[in-house]
């Protein structure tokens, strides 16, 4: 009687799927990609803002995230949702691979194993760029790493330890590896929502970049699958600037996240207050003027009628400026909906370059910088006294004597209106090393080309912890607040729920 | 009546006990006498006879009932060890009140019942002893002629008073015709319950219908017409339009009421109606009015006097009926009882209507002498009609719930300016706006049906043993249908861009993100909404048990075993659908703009929907009493139960639970007599138990739940379809469950003129589904699992006397007390403080389980602004973050659930008058009161008097609480006012005491003289005049005239209304 009563009580309560089809499992790994993200943190917590004192209003993160604190602030960008939400996206991909293995077919789903492994991999990474210290080779093996999921969770309280930032990395690298011949964008209706083949190869590239190697093999790999990714001809993959100037800031921004744009690798539609005004800590003009879209460049000095098509774009907000590429889009019941591009053209071949660079191939680098200043600079321009201006070329020469003969940017700016800030900082690269000279002035190059690249996406926190630049803060009326080299802040605290069960803080 | 001992006089060795149907044979000589006693009755003595002889016991005083009905078996009461109340539906039945749900009302010790909403179709809120879970429903098992009842939705206890729609069907037992009801059964504690094990963690209530009875051939007519009052002003603290003109004046001196804010603002009343008047020009009858000083000061001053009375327009007076019919025969071979009903209630709001016809069918046919047949059809109907709303969202940054488009009448006449006038057209959402015309052309209505087949089979091979199959098939379907038509505010607001200002702001128009340079457009161009949400339900039950009943040795050792098996099958679908542009005016014409679609699709909304849930449970159960001498009596239940939502690992899907409990009747002992008549009868119980429920609907992950989902995607040109974990598989996941321990005495005093039942419990909840924080490496931090705990422990008591007793007049009384605390004992609450502040709290560890807090009220600052100490300990005006964790600064002020509860009701009996006066009252509960307060007031809000004193200049901060009206500079100098005002709403100042005393019923019905009505062939006739729910004789003075019970969330939540009903009862 029993047996009959559980063959009743086997019916399904309601109508949850069951991973049974090639379908199903493959719609599975649609969730596999986070719907938040760090760079609401990253972004004030990077050099890009500056203070305006307490006359100026500011949300907990901002602020927090600004003095390098443990973030209490709540809402859509704090750590507790970025934690859960990768993770979660990394629990769906675990689902998908536990199913494909007990697929009758496995074979039949390498292109969708292929995908999961590629968002279990990315998951981990994007966690470790807020939560762990730079990748350096030559303490990795003790620094923090993360857990690393590996399969579905099923019991209510599962004890996990952090290990190590070699574990974590070679995981990742791992999950890479196996994914990358598989990736199939056969299989997508939207491929640029999911690891497309350029996506996969862009994050493999980025990630080779950072997971340093003593034989330096990550940058021949970055190398390589930066060709994957951008093809034999980049030029015509790099974004085009120039559709963007009839536009207004509300067009802009829903052109700018596309999917039909050739330079868009991998499309993130995420939750987060991230393009919202922090009147307190905006991206001010001091720092646009100084060491931004605005600050003197292999181009010149730029302006809002000048070469780099950005400073042409620019709309005020509040106190601050902003080009309007993630603009939000609406929010609803708290959820603010915002669209990023954690992958581009122009972003893969930055990373190629700086690959290029640490293999000392400085014609090669060369190329490739060129066609980012051709393609984000105009070639000509009419001044104000009605001139024609044409862009200096950039060459190999050019950028060891403007990158040369520049200053130093102090940590902290001691003059009214910034003008002692420059874009070149002091380095100490995290576990390897720059050499003096033209090496260290391609790195200026690339790391500035980088920061304009990737403004309003945080990214600029990623390089500043990879070359260990100090940051300075400044306070209105109250002293700096600085950000040493070896300062454990670099790595955001973990969520205090996390802390609390179980998982070892960051230490302070 | 069963267990009467029956002896043979002079014959100590000769003996039987009556059976459930009051039934014995006796071997005798035909000569003997036989001698009946039965506690509380008269012994009688009767010669026995060869042919079936009827005996009917006189009551030797008031006595208590002889039957326990478990919905499962009847049980000789003093066999009985668990916790019950038995309420006769005469005695309880409240006229004019059609959900019999409400009656309950004070009625039985332990039992308290929330009028959260008067709507018809809206559940009280019933708890048996109080809470029984933390975020489970609590709410008690129906169970009707042996078959649980389940509601066709599943709505939460923290649900029933949101004013949802869906709240309209709420109500498990709402097609059940009042005059169906025979009684109703009350099983409190574990021992009482443990036969539905797991399922009845929160008590069971059991309702018997009414059967045709052997030997009666009767039609009985009930006839109720009842007159509802209109809520009046007078009982509220509302300002008139004198009171409330003399605010916009100051609001306009103050520059918050010029053209420039009001001619284009979203809404506004007196003032904007004047601005546009002034501005619109036809060629016939010149300006609308003329802008010159003279003109609007005479346009004002017809505002000021104008005090318009909304509750005489939005309300009726209107006469509501109820007539029900049955015909009940019997004889020894079969018996029937057929019923119909009709309920038609015109409505107490202009939009409230209900129509309701049950039809009632309970047939008993004896096949044989051992064999009998009873079959049960139930079936309702109902139409209602209910103002239109859409579910409320709580804002969780700026600390406010709102509901979009509300156009309850209830809180419209409490919140809407006596300025306005009633016939003309203001301004709400940028569009025309005039409440009898949006009432008419935005409404909902529902079409339920209920219906409930049932028949069982009983079969007695001995008279001992007895055999039974029961078979319940029901169904519901409700279909509940939003029409919006394409002339109500709703629609317009959606094409609402009278200029380039109004196109900017009105946020119900769309900016397609793929057409450049694009202004904002109507996805509305024409045509209103049609929204229909239909839910169904269909459920069987099937239950086969067999019982056996002894007494040997002289009656000294009577047996009662009695086991069964039980499968029941529940499926609920739930769908509907969102029609888009359908042109009422058109011959309901569809007109859709396929960017309408588009704009749901950028923002992930469907615009249909189909949910469907299944759950089955199986379960095998045995009971077993033993009494000697019926003095001690002990008992055991065990249940083991199965059910789909507990996963497929046999570990977690089945589930023992148990009871022991043991009674000791005192007054069958000899010594016993010495105390007679002083004490007439003693008994005590203890029980002690386990119970378990499912837990909280949503919590069902023994596998992982897997759901399709659409992601959000910004364009459509990128959307697809996904799947999504919602729930990580919890292989751990297991019932809620229950420890009790319940003492009671039953004690008659002076021949029982005086009966006290009292019982005193503790329960300890464990294996509550609560949050538990984990390092969500798996993907979720804050999982629910079964982490929390709670106790509960409470006592209870019924006194009931019979004061006077001549012939003619009578005169008895019933005091029914019961209090309750529980505490929750474990718990790891993530709630952000805005859920510990609004509606009905929350709770943390050490604090019971619906709990209230508040920020703490800093006084006005210098500039009349209310400051609250925040999350971080700091005295602030704005700076407060409702999506905080930190609790430490929250003041605790108590339990939304009220601890004390009871009545007093005492009945006057002189001839054939019978008067009788019902008092409910409840204490012990917090309130949180409206929210009055705003940062910002339109020329449409009603404002209450506690204004008058409010702050105006300086130094006032030391003499009032009241805060400042905000003006311009103000409202600048402090950008995140509006939550600064929400605080203060949600302050210690702005909550009152729960507590009340209600004088709930006066009634005074008279029998007419059989002499006079027997020429009509009429065999009874009475008359009762009621009233119902006629005021607070005791309330908390901070209400206002606010009902304590009501929960005013707008949407079709109205309190219960004071009421006159008049009833007709005739029999034939």
């Amino acid at each position: 009687m029993f047996s009959a009563c559980d063959s009743f009580l086997d019916t399904i309560p309601d109508n949850r799927a069951e991973l049974n089809t090639e379908e199903k499992i493959t719609a599975l790994i649609t969730s596999a990609y986070p719907n938040k993200s760090p760079k609401m943190i990253m972004q004030y917590a990077s050099d890009n803002v500056l203070d305006l004192g307490h006359n100026y209003s500011s949300s907990l993160i901002p602020e927090e995230a600004y003095l390098w604190k443990d973030i209490t602030g709540t809402g859509n960008d704090d750590p507790r949702y970025i934690w859960q939400a990768h993770y979660s996206a990394i629990a769906n991909a675990n689902q998908a691979l536990e199913a494909i293995e007990n697929y009758p077919e496995p074979d039949k789903l390498k292109a969708q194993r292929a995908e999961a492994l590629m968002c279990r991999a990315y998951g981990h990474y994007v966690l470790s760029t807020l939560f762990c210290k730079a990748y350096n080779k030559e303490t990795a093996d003790k620094d923090f790493g993360l857990p690393y999921a590996s399969k579905p969770e099923t019991q209510v309280l599962v004890n996990y330890k952090r290990g190590s930032m070699k574990e974590l990395y070679d995981n990742i690298h791992k999950d890479i590896e196996a994914a990358l011949p598989d990736i199939d964008d056969a299989i997508y209706s939207v491929p640029k929502y999911h690891f497309n083949q350029k996506a996969a190869y862009a994050f493999a590239a980025r990630f080779n970049l950072f997971h340093t190697q003593a034989d330096k093999s990550n940058y021949q790999r970055a190398i390589q699958y930066a060709d994957k990714a951008l093809g034999t001809s980049p030029a015509a993959l790099l974004r085009n600037f120039e559709q963007y100037l009839p536009l207004g800031a509300f067009d802009i921004s829903r052109k700018y996240v596309q999917a039909s744009e050739p330079a868009n690798f991998f499309i993130q539609p995420i939750y987060s207050t991230s393009a919202r005004r922090v009147s307190r800590y905006p991206y001010h003009r001091d720092i646009m003027s100084n060491e931004l879209y605005w600050a003197l460049g292999p181009w010149g000095t730029s302006g809002s009628k000048q070469f780099l098509y950005w400073a042409r774009k620019l709309y005020s907000f509040g106190e601050g400026i902003r080009f309007p590429k993630a603009d939000e889009f609406w929010e609803e019941a708290g959820y603010a909906h915002i669209v990023t591009v954690p992958f581009t053209a122009d972003e893969t071949l930055l990373v190629r370059a700086e690959a290029k660079v640490m293999l000392d191939k400085y014609d090669e680098a060369t190329t490739d910088l060129q066609l980012w200043y051709h393609s984000h600079c105009a070639p000509e321009y009419r001044d104000s006294k009605g001139v024609v201006r044409q862009l200096p070329e950039l060459t190999r020469e050019k950028i060891n004597t403007f990158f040369g003969s520049l200053e130093y940017a102090p940590v902290v700016s001691m003059v009214d209106g910034g003008k002692d800030r420059t874009i070149k900082k002091k380095l100490h690269p995290q576990g390897f090393s720059v050499s003096e000279g033209e090496q260290e002035n391609f790195i200026h190059c690339i790391l500035h080309f980088r920061r304009l690249e990737t403004l309003f996406e945080g990214q600029r926190w990623i390089d500043i912890k990879r070359y260990g630049i100090e940051v300075g803060h400044n306070r209105k009326n109250e002293e700096a607040e600085i950000l040493k080299v070896d300062d454990p802040r670099r790595a955001f605290q973990l969520p205090i729920d996390v802390i609390e069960a179980g998982i070892e803080a960051n230490p302070r | 009546m069963i267990g009467a001992t029956v002896r043979v006089k002079g014959d100590s060795s000769t003996g039987s006990i009556t059976n459930v149907e009051g039934k014995f044979t006796i071997s005798t000589s035909p000569k003997s006498v036989l001698i009946i006693s039965f506690v509380g009755m008269k012994t009688q003595e009767v010669k026995a006879s060869t042919s079936p002889i009827k005996i009917v016991l006189q009551s030797a005083s008031e006595v208590l009932d002889e039957v326990v009905v478990t919905g499962m078996q009847k049980m000789d009461k003093r066999l009985f060890t668990g916790a019950t109340s038995k309420l006769s539906a005469d005695n309880v039945k409240m006229d004019g009140i059609p959900d019999i749900s409400r009656a309950l009302e004070g009625r039985a010790a332990g039992v308290s019942v929330q009028n959260v909403s008067g709507t018809f179709g809206t559940a009280p809120k019933i708890r048996v002893r109080g809470a029984t879970s933390i975020y489970g429903s609590s709410k008690p098992l129906w169970v009707v002629d042996g078959v649980i009842m389940d509601g066709v939705a599943d709505v939460g206890a923290d649900d029933l008073s949101s004013g949802d729609a869906l709240t309209l069907i709420s109500s498990a037992i709402s097609g059940l015709n009042a005059d169906d009801i025979e009684s109703f059964q009350i099983l409190k504690d574990g021992s009482a319950t443990s036969i539905y094990g797991a399922k009845a963690m929160a008590g069971v209530i059991v309702i018997t219908t009414k059967k045709g009875k052997s030997g009666t051939n009767k039609i009985s007519y009930t006839g109720e017409i009842s007159m509802r009052l209109r809520p009046n002003y007078r009982d509220y603290n509302i300002m008139n339009s004198q009171e409330q003109m003399s605010v916009l004046r100051e609001l306009d001196n103050n520059g918050l009421l010029g053209f420039a804010n009001v001619f284009r603002a979203s809404d506004s009343g007196v003032y904007g109606k004047m601005y546009h008047l002034i501005n619109s020009y036809s060629p016939k009858t010149g300006f609308g009015l003329p802008n010159t000083d003279e003109a609007r000061i005479a346009y004002l001053q017809q505002a000021e006097y104008r005090n318009t009375d909304w509750f005489k327009l939005l309300f009726n007076n209107s006469i509501s009926q109820n007539h029900a019919i049955s015909f009940s025969t019997g004889t020894d071979k079969a018996s029937y009882y057929t019923s119909l009903s009709i309920m038609n209630d015109p409505g107490w709001t202009i939009q409230n209507k209900v129509q309701r016809y049950t039809g009632n069918i309970n047939a008993l046919y004896n096949l044989s002498k051992k064999v009998s047949l009873n079959l049960i059809a139930n079936s309702a109907y109902r139409k209602q009609q209910a103002p239109g709303t859409l579910s409320s969202r709580t804002d969780v940054v700026a600390g406010t719930v709102s509901r979009e488009f509300d156009i309850n009448p209830y809180s419209f006449a409490l919140n809407t300016s006596r300025t306005l006038a009633s016939d003309e057209f203001y301004i709400r959402n940028y569009s025309p706006f005039n409440i009898i015309h949006e009432l008419e052309n935005n409404n909902i209505t529902l079409n339920s049906i209920d219906l409930r087949f049932q028949g069982e089979l009983k079969y007695k091979p001995t008279p001992k043993i007895e055999l039974s199959a029961l078979g319940a098939y029901k169904y519901s379907i409700s279909t509940n249908t939003h029409r919006i038509t394409e002339y109500s505010n709703q629609a317009m607001a959606y094409r609402a861009m009278g200029d380039a200002t109004i196109r900017e702001y009105n946020k119900f128009l769309y900016t397609d993100p793929d057409v450049t340079n694009s202004l904002p457009i109507s996805v509305l161009p024409k045509g209103g909404f049609y929204y229909e949400n239909k839910y169904t339900m269909s459920s069987w039950d099937f239950r086969a048990t067999a019982s056996y009943n002894d007494a040997f040795l002289d009656d000294k050792h009577i047996v009662n075993l009695f086991g069964g098996i039980e499968v029941n099958s529940l499926e609920r679908l739930r769908s509907g659908f969102d029609g888009v542009g359908l042109q009422y005016g058109m011959g309901m014409l569809p007109s859709i703009d396929y960017r309408y679609f588009k704009q749901a699709a950028e923002k992930n909304e469907d615009y249909f929907y189909v949910r469907e849930t299944r759950s089955r449970d199986a379960s095998f159960f045995g009971t077993a009493t033993y009494s000697y001498k019926r003095r001690y009596t002990i008992n055991g239940t065990v249940r083991y139960e199965g059910s789909n939502k507990l996963g497929k690992s046999r570990s977690a899907r089945w589930l023992p639970t148990w009871n022991i409990s043991g009674a000791w009747n005192m007054h069958e002992e000899n010594w016993f007599d010495k105390l007679s008549p002083a004490l007439s009868n003693l008994t005590l119980k203890a029980s002690y138990s386990l119970t378990a429920d499912r837990g909280p609907a949503s919590v069902s992950n023994s596998s992982v739940i897997i759901k399709s989902t659409n992601p959000w995607r910004p364009f459509t040109s990128v959307k697809e379809s996904a799947l999504d974990i919602d729930y990580l598989e919890n292989s751990e996941l297991t019932y809620e469950k229950k420890h009790e321990l319940n003492i009671g005495a039953e004690i008659g005093f002076l021949k029982n003129r005086i009966n006290l039942e009292i019982d005193w419990y503790r329960r300890n909840n464990f294996d509550l589904i609560g949050p538990i924080n984990t390092p969500g490496v798996g993907g979720v931090i804050t999982k629910y699992a079964n982490v929390a705990s709670m106790r509960s422990h409470g006592i209870e008591f019924t006194l009931s006397t019979r004061n006077i007793r001549t012939k003619s007049f009578q005169w008895s009384t019933d005091f029914i007390f019961s209090k309750t605390k529980n505490t929750v004992t474990q718990l790891n609450n993530n709630r952000s403080i805005i859920s510990m502040l609004t509606g009905s709290g929350f709770t943390m560890e050490g604090y019971p389980v619906r709990s209230l807090f508040s920020l703490k009220f800093d006084g006005l600052n210098k500039q009349g602004l209310p400051t609250v100490i925040n999350e971080k300990g700091e005295k602030t005006v704005q700076d407060v973050w409702f999506q905080s964790r930190d609790m430490k600064h929250l003041i605790y002020e108590g339990p939304t659930d009220p601890t004390i509860t009871g009545s007093l009701a005492n009945v006057f009996s002189y001839k054939r008058f019978k008067l009788n006066v019902f008092l409910t009252y409840s204490f012990g509960n917090v309130i949180r009161l409206d929210r009055a307060f705003s940062s910002w007031y339109s020329d449409l809000d009603a404002m209450p008097r506690e204004f008058k004193n409010r702050w105006t200049k300086a130094g006032d901060e030391n003499i009032t609480h009241v805060p400042v009206i905000p003006d311009r500079r103000l409202r600048s100098q402090y950008t995140n006012l509006y939550r600064g005002y929400n605080a203060y709403n949600l302050s210690d100042v702005r909550v009152a005491k729960g507590d009340f005393i209600r004088m709930k019923e006066i009634s005074l019905s008279y029998d007419f003289p059989k002499k006079w009505i027997a020429p009509a062939k009429v065999s009874s006739l009475s008359l009762k005049l009621q009233a119902t729910n006629l005021f607070l004789i005791y309330a908390d003075k901070k209400l206002n005239g606010q009902d304590p019970e009501f929960f005013n969330t707008g949407g079709v939540a109205i309190p219960v209304p004071r009421q006159f009903t008049l009833t007709l009862r005739v029999g034939i």
